[in-house]
């Protein structure tokens, strides 16, 4: 616990490094908007999503490690987001920053859920 | 027997090394022998002297060194320059600023019918993200690609883990690094290519992992992302599905439910993007696609191709007809016979055919550790030299000088038409014009066909040319750029407005 806590530490620091420098070429705030932002859009969701579809609790042969986890977050977020969003446009949500930051809120929040329920779900399926 | 097939294949492994080094660079010329040939033979002498009974370990942070390599090689073109490489930059600017211009709804009627013909809808409802995040179209085009192109390589590497194991892992990503064919379609700015790779193989990945939820989701993006791309998967996915009949519940319900999420992208373009389509794809007439030739990339590869054979072979003696083998068979047969977008496949096929190398190159490694890591590295390194040289030689397709006298035509009247006479200037015209434009043969408003326009470059006839400009909205203005024929110089009807623009005025 300690060490993924250390590890969430460097990741902010990093990003706020990240957004000091790119503040040199626009705003401060855009830049905070730009790297905040993309990892809240282009990361955070897949992540979730990859401890549902590869928990750490899986056997060795099938376990991913940390790269195939980052790789698989951000790719699983490209593809996740796009879709969801278009569908909930179809039925007449518009495309804007607070939608689409609800949104992947909504993604976040079901996948946690989807996690924490998942062998309850399992078993009333088997049921 | 096996002894003297050893030596030979030891001896001519290095002379292949040699050889290929020298023509790497510039030495000798690619063409003194038929290297593809001599790359089958060494593959063939492989397959029969190379055993998988022993284990290596490469140390994992390994990876870290084609990772910045990727970065530096792409960064570099953008030294000093902030436009853009590639010729479809254009493009991609002007329908990306189309559907920012829509938000907050994703649009379909509203675009131009090329668009909703030729362009997939999955890219543009992305970069409608980063807009939102307030990237601005510059650094999409430049620095989200090159994240995209690292995303890539990370999604090499986990696949390549996924079917056979780490070691292959690392060389690919190592391979990918150097590969020429990679950069060239960076450099070409194939943007929805590459956003498309990343997700053809990340299917590839969750079906190997039979994780057939992210698998639909990721093959479906696919679908709206880049058809061509889809359509390598949908063929390799029908074999698979027919080769693993075991298994028909999960593969059915996935295809379905494919085509389910993907259709409602398409459903009010269904007739241009799809039907109006059948007929050239039965007629054969559906074309190469922009890109280098199978007879470039043969020489291209020549660092890895032997290795790629030879992975190949490998997967077929343990009769591992695994995806991604499906995949080589079917690209290479699109592409060696010239069956559809067979230019284009060449980037694909690349992308197998180096885990396929990597592969190959394992099983050297594993069985001759010394003359396996000497030969590599020299074949790597002669690999590397090409890239960093094309990397430094990437240049944008026009110069700042040019891109601000088109940003200028922003000035004119807001409902005037800008005429390209070239295609090589028609999508800068297109995406920095701000304007209407009329091209040869491109996007919506030309109304000539090749023997008119033909007709119009070789005429100073001023009752022929206003009688053609007849059917064109006015005020029009025409560009003639730097690395082209100006047909308008001489011609009645126009007059100078600027350095290289002129107005037609009949």
């Amino acid at each position: 616990m300690k060490k993924i806590f250390k590890i969430w530490i460097l990741v902010l620091i990093i990003l706020l490094v990240t957004s000091l420098i790119l503040s040199v070429w626009s705003s401060l705030l855009d830049s905070f908007r730009i790297v905040f932002g993309s990892v809240y859009v282009l990361f955070l969701p897949g992540y979730f999503l990859t401890y549902l579809f590869f928990p750490k609790n899986l056997n060795e042969n099938e376990r991913i490690d940390a790269i195939e986890r980052i790789a698989l977050s951000f790719a699983l977020s490209i593809a996740v987001v796009p879709l969801i969003v278009f569908y909930l446009n179809l039925l007449g949500m518009k495309i804007s920053v607070v939608n689409v930051f609800i949104t992947i809120l909504a993604i976040i929040i079901i996948t946690l859920l989807l996690e924490i329920y998942k062998k309850d779900i399992i078993k009333i399926f088997k049921k | 027997m096996r002894k003297t097939l050893n030596n030979t294949f030891i001896i001519l492994l290095f002379v292949y090394t040699i050889l290929i080094a020298l023509s790497y660079f510039n030495i000798i010329s690619k063409y003194t022998l038929h290297f593809e040939i001599f790359a089958f033979i060494l593959a063939i002498l492989a397959i029969f002297v190379l055993k998988d009974n022993k284990k290596i370990h490469f140390n994992k942070y390994l990876i870290l060194m084609p990772l910045i390599f990727i970065l530096l090689v792409r960064i570099i073109p953008y030294i000093n320059n902030d436009i853009p490489l590639g010729y479809d930059t254009g493009i991609y600017k002007y329908i990306a600023e189309a559907y920012k211009e829509n938000l907050p709804t994703i649009p379909d009627l509203q675009l131009d019918k090329w668009v909703r013909t030729g362009h997939e809808p999955g890219l543009f409802i992305l970069t409608d993200f980063l807009y939102l995040l307030n990237f601005n179209t510059n650094q999409i085009l430049i620095y989200f690609l090159i994240f995209l192109e690292l995303l890539l390589g990370l999604v090499i590497y986990i696949t390549a883990n996924k079917f056979f194991n780490k070691n292959t892992a690392i060389i690919s990503l190592f391979l990918y690094a150097i590969s020429i064919t990679q950069f060239k379609t960076f450099e070409y700015m194939y943007y929805k290519n590459i956003l498309a790779l990343i997700f053809l193989l990340l299917s590839f990945y969750f079906l190997k992992s039979k994780k057939y939820i992210p698998f639909v989701i990721t093959a479906a993006y696919l679908a709206v992302l880049h058809r061509p791309s889809f359509l390598i998967f949908a063929l390799a996915y029908s074999v698979y599905f027919l080769l693993n009949l075991k298994e028909w519940k999960p593969n059915l319900i996935s295809s379905l439910s494919i085509i389910i999420l993907a259709f409602p992208f398409y459903i009010n373009r269904l007739k241009e993007m799809i039907i109006d389509n059948l007929e050239p794809l039965i007629e054969a007439n559906i074309g190469a696609g922009t890109f280098i030739t199978f007879f470039q990339y043969q020489f291209l590869i020549l660092a890895y191709l032997p290795f790629a054979f030879l992975g190949a072979f490998y997967l077929f003696k343990k009769k591992n007809y695994n995806i991604l083998l499906i995949w080589f068979v079917i690209n290479f047969i699109l592409v060696f016979f010239k069956l559809i977008f067979y230019n284009r496949f060449i980037i694909h096929l690349d992308i197998v055919m180096i885990i396929l190398a990597s592969l190959g190159m394992v099983l050297l490694i594993k069985n001759k550790k010394y003359i396996g890591t000497i030969t590599i590295s020299i074949l790597l390194l002669a690999s590397l030299f090409i890239v960093v040289n094309e990397s430094i030689n990437a240049k944008p397709l026009i110069s700042n000088v040019e891109l601000n006298i088109i940003k200028d035509l922003q000035k004119t009247e807001n409902n005037s038409y800008i005429m390209s006479t070239t295609s090589y200037y028609s999508p800068w015209i297109l995406g920095y014009s701000g304007r209407k434009t009329i091209a040869p043969g491109l996007f919506d408003y030309d109304q000539w066909s090749k023997e008119e326009w033909i007709k119009f470059y070789n005429s100073t006839d001023k009752k022929l040319i206003n009688s053609m400009f007849s059917n064109y909205t006015k005020p029009l203005y025409v560009y003639v750029g730097k690395y082209q024929t100006d047909y308008i110089k001489n011609k009645p009807c126009f007059e100078v407005y600027k350095d290289r623009i002129y107005r037609y005025v009949c």
